[in-house]
């Protein structure tokens, strides 16, 4: 009996261990979080990807909430969430970014088949 | 008859139970299925962009995750229903799953698009090259026609100049004949003249006797 008791005690101190230990990562994760939100709003990614940069936000601000609540698991899951979500706000910004440029390129090379068009044209210049 | 509504009612609630568990379970099945096709059908599309295939990657490890917590979190030796705790991290993981494969499909957008830009550019120097070859084409064109421009000028002026130079060798040729028959005048006059003087000279001699000078005939010349 006492050592069933013994087991079940050990189980609930590693339990409640592993909590602090979600708990104390996701506090850890948060600033390098907060951190780069600021700079992607700050950068053209906050003109490019402003709604994944809102959805971040609100992760951001589901991972405060759960740390208040003292939730271990959910913060750590959504400082996970969070994080793709930033990667998702860069990469959606480097897709726009790279449209753009082929927009930009596509415009050029037009341009140029245009002029080489008129200086084939007799008396063209 | 009390026993009988007893175990009726039992029947009731434990039916009522099982088809409750068995639709979350169906609900968790489908959906583990559904991202497995999902993620499937997305790695076929992303190509072979590094980027996009190390977040398929991803969506890969969260699914795996997905399912050993559902395969973990069941209750009852695998017979029940999902614990709350691996529910939510089955959420969590298939959430990730979502994400981690739009991340890839972004990324492999962003490749297709920066694979396009330089095919582009390279089409773009092509070009480039072109139209500047063909400007020093027409460049040296240009330079050519004016060259030929001046060239038929100088020919008219040289045809002028051949007229002229001929029109002045035949007047030289007439002044050279005028000549000639200047000459023949002069030397007849020279002749001529020779005569006179010998004729004077003559005369003289005979002035001693003017008796003597001849009666001068009647000449019909100069």
């Amino acid at each position: 009996m006492k050592q069933t008791v013994l087991v079940m005690l050990s189980l609930l101190l590693g339990a409640g261990l592993a909590v602090a230990d979600d708990l104390k990562d996701a506090e850890a994760k948060l600033p390098q979080l907060s951190d780069r939100l600021t700079k992607l709003s700050a950068s053209s990614a906050g003109e490019y990807a402003k709604p994944d940069i809102a959805v971040a936000q609100a992760s951001i601000g589901a991972v405060k909430a759960a740390l208040a609540a003292k939730n271990g698991i959910q913060a750590l899951q959504k400082t996970e969430i969070a994080d793709l979500q930033l990667t998702m706000a860069e990469a959606k910004a480097a897709e726009h970014e790279s449209a753009e440029q082929l927009v930009l390129r596509r415009t050029e090379l037009r341009k140029l088949e245009a002029q080489f068009d008129q200086l084939l044209q007799p008396g063209g210049n | 008859m009390r026993y009988l509504f007893i175990v009726l009612v039992g029947v009731l609630l434990l039916s009522w139970s099982s088809s409750g568990l068995c639709a979350e379970k169906a609900e968790f099945t489908v959906l583990l299925a559904q991202n497995r096709d999902k993620l499937e059908m997305a790695a076929a599309k992303v190509g072979n962009y590094p980027e996009a295939l190390a977040a398929i990657d991803t969506a890969r490890s969260s699914l795996k995750k997905a399912e050993q917590a559902y395969d973990t979190g069941r209750q009852w030796m695998g017979l029940g229903s999902l614990k709350p705790e691996a529910e939510q991290e089955v959420r969590h993981n298939l959430q990730m799953v979502d994400l981690a494969l739009e991340l890839a499909l972004s990324r492999a957008a962003r490749g297709k698009n920066v694979e396009d830009a330089a095919m582009v550019q390279k089409q773009i120097e092509m070009v480039n090259s072109r139209v500047k070859l063909l400007n020093e084409r027409k460049q040296s064109e240009d330079t050519l026609r004016q060259a030929v421009q001046k060239c038929e000028a100088t020919t008219n002026e040289l045809a002028a100049a051949k007229q002229a130079h001929g029109a002045a060798t035949q007047q030289l040729e007439q002044l050279g004949i005028e000549n000639k028959k200047l000459q023949e005048q002069l030397a007849t006059l020279t002749t001529e003249k020779a005569a006179l003087m010998q004729e004077l000279e003559n005369l003289k001699k005979t002035v001693v006797e003017p008796s003597a000078l001849p009666v001068p005939a009647a000449t019909g010349g100069p």
